[in-house]
């Protein structure tokens, strides 16, 4: 049906006979009319009115109108919502503009309005605000050629800001109503280079800035820091100059930093003030002396545990040879060299982690001096494994040396040789180093049998597995800073050669070597807090077993007590929730543990000023103006033409975008066909009137 | 022990006797395994034939006493293991004689021996033709009979003996590894993976090495060695010693070269 149209109303055609006989009369029309010029016939003209109002009838014109409804244009109203917001007066600023946007925009007739809020949410110190990810999602059941225009109600700091106009798929100005005062500035700690692990004892750097936002550089103020809750002594440092603070990491394991600067000449938040940043700690090479006595079967075995763990740097001495078994052989047909004693018991001694004695046995050819410095280096923090042999209790063994002071189970000389079943004593079934050794405590375990028990009466120490006759097998102890375990027999051998099926002699040696060289994964009285998915993991490592309150220090200081649950080998657990960003501290009384939830540098509070800035680019390339809140009142809302202004001094412009829908329509026909009978008889009449005269 | 090993002698005998028990396989006694157990003993493969068996017997016995008179090993007596019975996990090292040997291995036997391989034990197997090969050349026939032999054995790719090997340096310095017979080539397996530290688990000699250590209980040499006499043997002492001292503590030696490097870099 061809129509012409011209605003709601148009002309349609509704042909009452195929085209080609409408083209068939045209044509004969025509050549009539020809024929009648040629002939020079009178009334040619007005016959060839009558015949174009009776081809004029037969295509039956009629005029069309549309009813058209107009669609009430949308305003939104985006809230910001994000933690920044909660500065100073912002909440409430944006609380009130709410109130009188929403007041305003219900007072215009022909536009509807919605509020949609964002930015808020757990992970907006990683993120910052998110405001246009909310824009999109509250747009998303809305008409976009309806939207007349977007009121953002922030402070400005948003972190999601769309690159160009087109990619928020609407043409409307979009204006901003700026929280908080832009003069105000703020003072920021920000962690340039912070490193997530580092090695014990040696120093980690940490490169840090103090800012003065909104203020001139190089003012001297001082930085704060406390690991693991004990304040170290003050630094201090120059506004806008990059510091290097260098940290020592005392325990492997995680240790927590707070740094904190003092106020600055203008302060918004002190949330940005502090970093808090946690950094674990791993030990460099552990620095393995092993000793055997004799080579006996089962001192590869524990070469191939020692060398086995990529963490230790072994160093091994065996006596080949004992004083007393000299042959003529010539020295240079000799492998043999001098048993470096000097060097290994005074000079190197104390840069070795760990000393295991394997089956060793001093031959009367040291002297007590030797033995008194390694029973204090093991004083002074250092670690010694007696691996005990057949001839431990004997005159040349340790235990008859000024070392018999730091073991903790002396031999009565007896030795017992029979069959019997490593097993873990009710503290080892609690205890770090063998708890996790067997699959289901309660049952035996299926390790195979050891052969020899060396006959000891425990005085102090820990007993984690009992031998033969429950006699202590595993002993282990601390003596002042340092830490001795004894094995109280030399079979674990068997275990390595998967007699009767072997045991877990790898993670028995890796474990207690670990625990002596203090790893702080195997400490049996420990407390340990971690900080995940808003949760708050509490996990106390115990030797006694009992339910135990721990009390917890949220970010924000408010304290609260918790519950742990002691489920068995040693561990007693608690969860929380934790949303909020910050350091944790949760106290048993005897200890303290921390853990620090959120991104060290927070995106959100990185820059808290007041600032149309980011937005900026956004608002310019749509149009939209902005007005600071604080001491203003609202911007005037005036609606606008698609074309022209959009926004100017003091008023924001909401287009009209004049979106209809047709709800009907009006058909009446422009040529009645009794009118064209009327015309066209008309036409005739007077064209034969003309030919009569 | 030679009270002990009588009494496994006749726990075997009575096994033999019973048809019914002859495939059971009889556990050790708790009182052998303490035997064994309690101190370091050197181990050979029992063939069955007496003359052979005699001379393990006897040159393990030579070597044991002159690890016990020159090095702090604590030896025990030697020991001879029915590789279808006896477990295996005890010996640091098993001398396994080839020569003339017919004995067939059994399932368990096949299962055994790998488990001890692969557990860090070692097997020294003397083929002790050199005699044959040296004069022949080509293949001798116990290395013919040690291939049959060993076909279900996990057996790891051997390589002649570098001049760097720890087993030249194990505890004497040494060049060649002399038997009865001199010149023959000593395979160990290829030092690759990091499995037991690298120890080789199994050694191939053809030198007649028992023969060698063989002593009376006077400590008189059984066998005269050829072509050099007791130098020769002093050599293949010294080859024993320092093989059971290679099973024993393992590359040891070949680490203490880094020793000086590392106490040097240690408190700096």
């Amino acid at each position: 049906m061809p129509a012409f149209a011209w605003d709601g109303l148009s002309v349609v055609l509704n042909p009452l006979l195929p085209n080609w006989i409408m083209v068939a009369f045209a044509i004969l029309f025509t050549f009539l009319f020809m024929l009648s010029l040629w002939r020079r016939a009178r009334g040619s003209f007005l016959r060839l009115l009558a015949a174009l109002t009776i081809l004029l009838a037969l295509l039956d014109p009629s005029i069309v109108q549309e009813k058209r409804t107009y669609q009430k244009d949308i305003a939104v109203v985006l809230i910001d919502r994000s933690p920044s917001q909660s500065i100073d007066e912002r909440d409430a600023q944006a609380a009130r503009a709410l109130a009188l946007l929403k007041d305003k925009l219900g007072r215009i007739d022909d536009l509807e309005f919605k509020v949609i809020e964002g930015g808020a949410g757990p992970d907006t110190a990683e993120k910052g605000t998110l405001l246009f990810e909310a824009l999109r999602r509250g747009m998303a059941d809305l008409p976009l050629a309806r939207i007349a225009g977007l009121v953002i109600v922030s402070d400005g700091q948003v972190h999601d800001v769309p690159n160009a106009l087109a990619d928020l798929g609407v043409d409307a100005p979009i204006h901003l109503l700026l929280t908080g005062d832009p003069r105000t500035g703020d003072r920021r700690v920000e962690l340039v280079e912070a490193p997530s692990f580092g090695l014990v004892g040696k120093p980690v750097e940490v490169k840090l800035r103090v800012d003065d936002l909104g203020r001139n550089a190089g003012a001297a103020t001082t930085i704060r820091i406390k690991r693991d809750g004990i304040p170290l002594p003050p630094v201090p440092v120059v506004t806008g100059r990059e510091t290097t603070l260098s940290l020592d990491l005392e325990h492997g394991g995680q240790t927590v930093f707070e740094i904190e600067t003092d106020d600055g000449p203008s302060e918004l938040t002190r949330l940005n003030n502090r970093a808090v940043l946690s950094v674990n700690g791993v030990r460099d090479e552990l620095k393995v002396l092993l000793i055997s006595g004799e080579p006996y079967p089962g001192e590869r075995a524990w070469r191939n545990l020692l060398k086995s763990d990529p963490s230790v740097s072994l160093i091994h001495f065996t006596i080949l040879r004992p004083p007393n078994k000299q042959d003529a052989t010539p020295i240079n047909e000799l492998a043999l060299i001098a048993f470096p004693i000097d060097e290994l018991f005074d000079i190197k001694l104390k840069e070795f982690d760990l000393i295991i004695f394997d089956r060793f046995e001093h031959l009367g050819i040291l002297p007590d001096e030797y033995f008194r410095h390694i029973a204090d280096y093991v004083a002074g923090g250092g670690a010694v494994l007696e691996a005990a042999g057949p001839r431990s209790a004997g005159q040349f063994s340790l235990y008859r040396t000024p070392m018999a002071s730091i073991f903790a189970a002396m031999p009565t000389g007896e030795i017992l040789a029979q069959g019997f079943k490593p097993n873990l004593s009710e503290i080892g079934k609690r205890h770090p180093v063998t708890a996790d050794l067997l699959s289901d405590l309660s049952a035996a375990p299926a390790w195979g049998r050891w052969f020899r028990q060396l006959v000891t009466i425990n005085q102090d120490g820990e007993v984690l597995m009992n031998g033969a006759n429950d006699l202590p097998l595993l002993v282990l102890q601390r003596v002042g800073e340092g830490r001795v375990a004894q094995i109280l027999s030399d079979h674990l051998w068997l275990w390595s050669k998967g007699f009767e099926g072997g045991g877990p002699q790898a993670e028995l040696v890796r474990r207690t070597a670990h625990w002596l060289m203090q790893e702080p994964d195997l400490e049996e009285e420990d407390l340990r807090a971690t900080a995940i998915d808003g949760k708050l993991e509490i996990e106390r490592r115990s030797l006694s077993a009992q339910d135990i309150d721990v009390t917890v220090t949220r970010p924000d200081g408010r304290t609260e007590t918790a519950r742990l649950r002691d489920i068995g080998r040693g561990r007693a657990t608690a969860s929380l929730p934790a949303v909020d960003q910050g350091l944790y501290r949760v106290s048993d009384g005897a200890r303290d543990a921390f853990a620090a939830l959120g991104e060290i540098n927070s995106k959100e509070f990185n820059d808290p000023r007041a600032s149309a800035q980011p937005l900026q680019p956004l608002l310019t390339a749509s149009g939209g103006g902005v007005a600071v809140l604080p001491g203003n009142d609202l911007p005037e809302l005036r609606r606008v033409g698609k074309k022209g202004d959009r926004s100017g001094n003091g008023w924001f412009g909401l287009t009209r975008n004049e979106d209809y829908v047709v709800t009907g329509v009006s058909q009446a026909p422009m040529l009645p066909p009794w009118a064209a009978l009327v015309i066209a008889i008309g036409f005739v009449l007077a064209a034969w009137r003309r030919e009569g005269r | 022990m030679a009270k002990l090993d009588s009494v496994a002698e006749q726990a075997r005998l009575l096994a033999v006797l019973d048809p019914a028990a002859q495939d059971v396989v009889q556990p050790m006694s708790d009182e052998e395994i303490i035997a064994a157990a309690e101190t370091t003993h050197l181990a050979y493969v029992r063939t069955g034939i007496p003359n052979v068996d005699a001379t393990s017997r006897a040159g393990l016995f030579g070597l044991t006493n002159r690890l016990l008179e020159r090095t702090s090993a604590d030896m025990g007596e030697p020991v001879g293991v029915d590789l279808n019975v006896d477990t295996l996990d005890f010996y640091p090292i098993l001398y396994w004689p080839i020569a003339g040997s017919s004995q067939t291995l059994g399932d368990r036997a096949i299962t055994e021996i790998n488990r001890y391989l692969a557990g860090g034990g070692m097997i020294l197997f003397d083929t002790a033709d050199q005699n044959v090969v040296g004069i022949t050349g080509g293949l001798g026939p116990g290395a013919m009979r040690l291939q049959e032999i060993t076909g279900g054995l996990e057996i790891p790719p051997l390589t002649p003996v570098a001049a760097d090997h720890v087993l030249t340096r194990s505890f004497y310095l040494l060049k060649d590894f002399p038997g009865r017979w001199v010149g023959g080539t000593l395979w160990v397996e290829t030092s690759q993976s990091r499995v037991n530290d690298g120890v080789a688990s199994v050694i191939v000699g053809s030198n007649d090495y028992a023969s060698a250590w063989a002593m009376d209980d006077y400590g008189q040499p059984l066998f005269p060695v050829t072509p050099g006499g007791e130098r020769q043997r002093e050599f293949a002492y010294r080859f024993g010693i320092n093989l059971v001292m290679y099973a024993l503590t393992g590359k040891y030696k070949e680490d203490q070269v880094h020793v000086p490097a590392i106490l040097e870099r240690l408190g700096q």
